[in-house]
Order: structure tokens, then sequence, then C-alpha cells
């Protein structure tokens, strides 16, 4: 017996290992292009205090309205480099659109995980909210929010947390359905009977056993979620709710280049390219890992 | 069927209730509005005085009974820089216009996007599935007011065919190329998923029952499959509403076309807040509205769909 044991360990050692499934996704180029993209912006938002060829804010006069040339996308009506503003933008994109990610994570997760784990009165009560919650329009709720807390001489951080937080506490309901459905058929799962028969406390359970179960949808609706938070907050800057002038982002640039279609299409285009692409980069990222990761549960 | 339908309207009432609720806690963070109308020159004693007439030295609970009370009496206090416009006539100017958008924008959708996805799911991988497959993942990503500008930069200012903006009583040119832009980006989802329904449709025996019954190609596709595609589809537009609403602020915004959305930009812009929470208010209650039509068109669509007769 125990030689039978070793040799199938043995031949276990010695078989190939299938490739973990993240890495199938990683060999789709309309994987690895989504990726690229988004780490270019990244690396754009993350490098632009270096990278870009003038400040956000330095107005050149006489130059206003360039058309792209000698600044490579242009310049705005009041005489700066929108490539500039566009890389600055990129930083508020991204960190309110992966933050006000990680809000509704880890608030959808929370609520996902308590209600389908312990069910009864606590799973009506916070589902019934969830419902409620899920009833509203949500971007409108985030521009309610965004619009009570809009105070004059706010700094940046205050702004941008406003924006992460608005987001984010309207878009944790689906990831709290998805959670608490996959919890409840986790429970019924033997090993989780084992742990408990073994005296398990709930929370070792919760934390061990159903939760790591849980990661991979945890992960794809959460990547999918970026886009939709990246949109959301252009939507909310383009209204003027988001970061004060004159920190650019994407969407106040577009509000700003509203006034003059006609004339400088350049202001327009280039942000709202950047938002297209970069949005589609997250949501084809998505579906990639959707597909690799969880190509049943989740279609 | 009665029962149900009661039911259902019944379970609306605790989000409309929830609706209210956040709303008033806004405004209450927000602060009394007294303060801004009456202006920083007057005495504190007569700030107290019209605070007390307006019922702002009440407690939290009693504040929220009388909001109710206006509410479900159709009043949304009023404007705070308009000089005490109350918001309920200021919104309901913009309704007539929001809901043409809105119904605008959502035939554009279903109509192309139905069959869009029909084509599609006709061939699956030719070139005009992949085609649809592509618009329908850019569409996803396009914000609805860049997608606006970009159609006012083509349509309006190059080929001078539409106007650029604004709005006229009766006249349809203006609410073309809102309605385009609203409605392109709901297309695409609504595409996405008729395809996927479609194809499983017309592998179903029914289908292939009525192919044998030498039914037309045209009959089959559209009468035996459609139908039974379609109830996927009406909940995607139910939910689709939701950024359809919120996708009618911003389209407005671009357009300057005068509905609920417009007015409450531009109250965002000149912190007019209790106009403010009246639009969210009445949009939030129209997406309550309609997803309870959506719930019950499911039965008039599939028979088969009866609720505890």
């Amino acid at each position: 017996m125990a030689t039978d044991a070793a040799i199938l360990t043995a031949a276990e050692r010695l078989a190939p290992r299938p490739a973990p499934r993240w890495a199938k996704a990683l060999r789709n180029p309309r994987t690895i292009a989504a990726l690229a993209v988004i780490l270019l912006t990244l690396a754009m938002a993350l490098c632009a205090p270096w990278l870009a060829p003038h400040g956000y804010k330095d107005q050149y006069r006489g130059e206003e309205n360039l058309a792209p040339g000698a600044y490579l996308l242009g310049t705005d009506d009041l005489g700066r480099d929108i490539l500039s503003r566009m890389m600055y933008g990129a930083q508020v994109s991204l960190a309110v659109g992966l933050c006000a990610t990680l809000v509704s994570m880890l608030i959808g997760v929370a609520v996902g995980l308590l209600s389908g784990y312990f069910g009864g009165w606590a799973d009506s009560v916070l589902m019934r909210f969830t419902d409620t919650i899920a009833a509203f329009p949500s971007l409108l709720l985030a521009m309610a929010i965004t619009a009570v807390y809009d105070r004059p001489h706010q700094t940046m951080a205050e702004r941008i947390a406003v924006l992460i937080f608005a987001l984010g506490i309207v878009g944790w309901t689906g990831m709290a359905r998805l959670v608490r459905s996959q919890v409840l058929t986790i429970k019924g799962e033997d090993y989780v009977n084992a742990a408990r028969a073994l005296g398990a406390e709930d929370r070792h359970i919760i934390l061990r056993h159903v939760l790591p179960n849980c990661v991979s949808p945890i992960i794809v609706v959460a990547t999918l979620a970026i886009g939709g938070n990246i949109l959301g907050e252009a939507g909310l800057s383009f209204l003027g709710l988001g970061v004060q002038a004159p920190f650019p982002s994407w969407g106040g640039m577009l509000a700003d280049a509203r006034n003059y279609v006609d004339t400088f299409w350049w202001q327009a285009v280039f942000p709202g390219t950047a938002i297209v692409i970069t949005v589609l980069a997250f949501n084809l990222f998505g579906d990639s890992l959707r597909d690799a990761l969880d190509p049943k549960a989740l279609k | 069927m009665h029962t149900y339908l009661l039911r259902r309207i019944l379970q609306t009432l605790p989000v409309l209730v929830g609706v209210a609720l956040i709303a008033f806690v806004f405004s209450e963070l927000a602060g009394s509005p007294i303060r801004g109308l009456l202006g920083q020159s007057t005495s504190e004693d007569i700030r107290r005085k019209v605070e007390a007439y307006y019922g702002f030295d009440k407690s939290r609970p009693e504040r929220f009974l009388n909001y109710m009370q206006r509410l479900s009496k159709g009043d949304l206090g009023v404007s705070i820089v308009q000089n005490g416009e109350p918001v309920t006539k200021l919104l309901l100017g913009g309704l007539a216009v929001t809901a043409k958008l809105a119904l605008g924008a959502i035939f554009i959708a279903i109509v192309l996007g139905v069959s869009l996805g029909i084509l599609a799911a006709r061939r699956p991988n030719s070139l005009i599935d992949y085609g649809a497959s592509i618009f329908a993942s850019v569409g996803v990503s396009f914000p609805a007011f860049f997608l606006g500008i970009l159609l006012i930069m083509v349509f309006s200012v190059r080929l001078k065919l539409l106007p650029i903006g604004g709005y006229e009583e009766g006249q349809v040119k203006y609410l073309i190329l809102p309605c385009v832009s609203l409605g392109l980006i709901s297309t695409a989802s609504i595409a996405r998923l008729t395809r996927n329904c479609m194809i499983e449709a017309l592998s179903k025996d029914f289908v292939r029952l009525a192919r044998a019954k030498g039914v037309s190609e045209w009959s089959a596709v559209l009468h035996h499959a459609l139908t039974n595609a379609l109830v996927p589809v009406i909940t995607v537009i139910g939910n689709d509403f939701a950024s359809l609403l919120t996708g009618a602020v911003l389209t407005e915004t671009v357009f300057g076309l005068p509905g609920i959305g417009l007015k409450l930009s531009r109250a965002i812009f000149s912190h007019d807040l209790p106009v403010v929470m009246g639009a969210c208010v009445v949009l939030s209650l129209i997406f309550v509205v309609a997803n309870l039509l959506v719930d019950l068109s499911y039965s008039f669509l599939d028979p088969r769909i009866r609720y505890g007769d």
C-alpha cells in the first residue's frame, strides 16, 4: 500500500502540471493587448510628473487653441498642453476607478458572505437592503452624494475621496448577490461540513474555507466593474462634480471642450478617446479573465 | 395574476420609502437651506422664525414624516437659486422632453440592437458577427456624452445637417442626435445579449420542428426563435434603463436639451440642492416604475410565465 502511494505521488510529480488557468488567458492576443494598454496608462499616470512635457496648469499666452503639431496633441483654450493634462487626468481616472471598485468589492463581499453564510433574518434584512440600493439608478445616487459634498476650498485628496466613496457605495449590490449565491453552494460542501464537525468557528470557516473558494468570481466581477467606475468618474467630472480646476480629469476636459466643438476638435477627441480606450481595455481584460477563470458560472 | 400584481406593486413601496429616506438624509447633511435663501445679513432672530415657519426647528423623525407627507402630495420643496420657484413645477417642465429623449433612445436601441443580434446569431463567427461583437465591446465602453460630442462634430459642424443643440417644441430635428447618442450605447449590450439568446433559441427543437414543418425562414427566426429569446433581452432593457436615465442627464447637458437632466446638471452647477434632490427623486421614481412595467411584461411575452394563480 505504502509503495502504491509513493508511486502515485512520484507519478504526480513527474506528470506535466497543467498550466494555471490565468496563464491560459495570457495566451490570447486580445488579453495581452488589453493588459498592455492598462499597464501603459498606469505607467503614464504614475510617471506624469516626469514624463509630461509641460505642467498641467502651465498656460502659454498666445498659444491658445493650437492644433496638434508643436504641442503633440494641441493646446486648450487657456494655452495648456493637452497631452500633459491627459497624463495627469489619467491619475484621477485610475485612482478613482480602482479605489471605488475596491470599496464596492469590500462592501459587497462582506454583505454577501454574512448574508449567504448565516442565512435567516440576517439574510432577509441584508438582501432587502441590497434590493433597495439596487433599485436606484446608481450613478444618479453618486451624483447626489458628490453634489452634497461639493463644498468650496476642498483639497484635491478630499475631492478624490468623495468620488471614491460615492461610486464605491452605490456599486456593490451586484457583488453582494454574486458572493451570496456562491456562498450558498459552498456552504453545503463536504469540506465545510468536515470543518464544522471538527469544531471550527464560523470566522475560521468563512475566512479559510468559504472566501478562498469565491475568489475567482470576485476578481472577475471586480475587474469588469473598474471600467464602469472610470466611466462614472468621467460622467461626474463632466458635470463639474469631479476634481477641482485647474487639476485635469478626462471628463472635465471634455466639458471644457464642449464649448469649442465647432472649431477645436482635438480638445474633445483626445481626452474622450483616452476614456474609451482605457475602459475598453479593462472590459476586455475582465472578459478574458472570466473566460479563463470561470467559464460556466459567470456567462 | 392579480395577487402577483398587487404583491409586486407593494414590493416597490419600501424602495420608494428608501428613495425618500436617502434624499432626506442628503438634504439634512447639506444643512438648512434657509441661511442661503435669506443671505448672510439677516439677523439670527428672523432666521430662527423663518426656520420655525418651515418646520426646521422640529426633530429629525418629525421632519422626515413631514417630508414624506409633502412628497406624497408631489411637493419637492423650493429652489434656492431661482427665487423660491417650486421644484415640482420646475421639473415637470422638463418631463416631456426627457420622456421623448428616453423613449426615442430605447426605440433606437431595441430596433438596432435586436436586428444586429439576430443578424449575428444567424451566422455565428461570420464577418457580421465579428463586427457586431466589436461594436458591442466598444459601445459599452463609450461615454454617451463623448459620443454626443462626436456626433455634433460630424453631423452639425461638418455636414451641417442637424442643429448643434437646443430645443424647439415640436421640432424632431433637435431630438435626433441626442436620441442616437443615448440609444447607441444601450444598443451595444442589447445586441450582444440578443445574439447569445438567439443562438441558443435557434438550436432548440421547436425551431427545428418549425423548419421541418416548412414554415418560412423568416417566420422560424422571428416568430419561433425571437419570441423565446426576448425575455432576457427585456430584462437587460430594464437594467439598462438606469444607465439610460443617468445617460440622459449627460446627453441633455451636451445638447442643451431642456429636460429634467439639464435642470439637474444646472442645479448641480449652481449648488441648488433642493432641485438636485428633487430631480434624483423623480428620476428614481421613473426607474422604479419602469422596472415594474418590465417585470409585468414578462407574462405577456412568454405565456409560460404565470404568477401564482
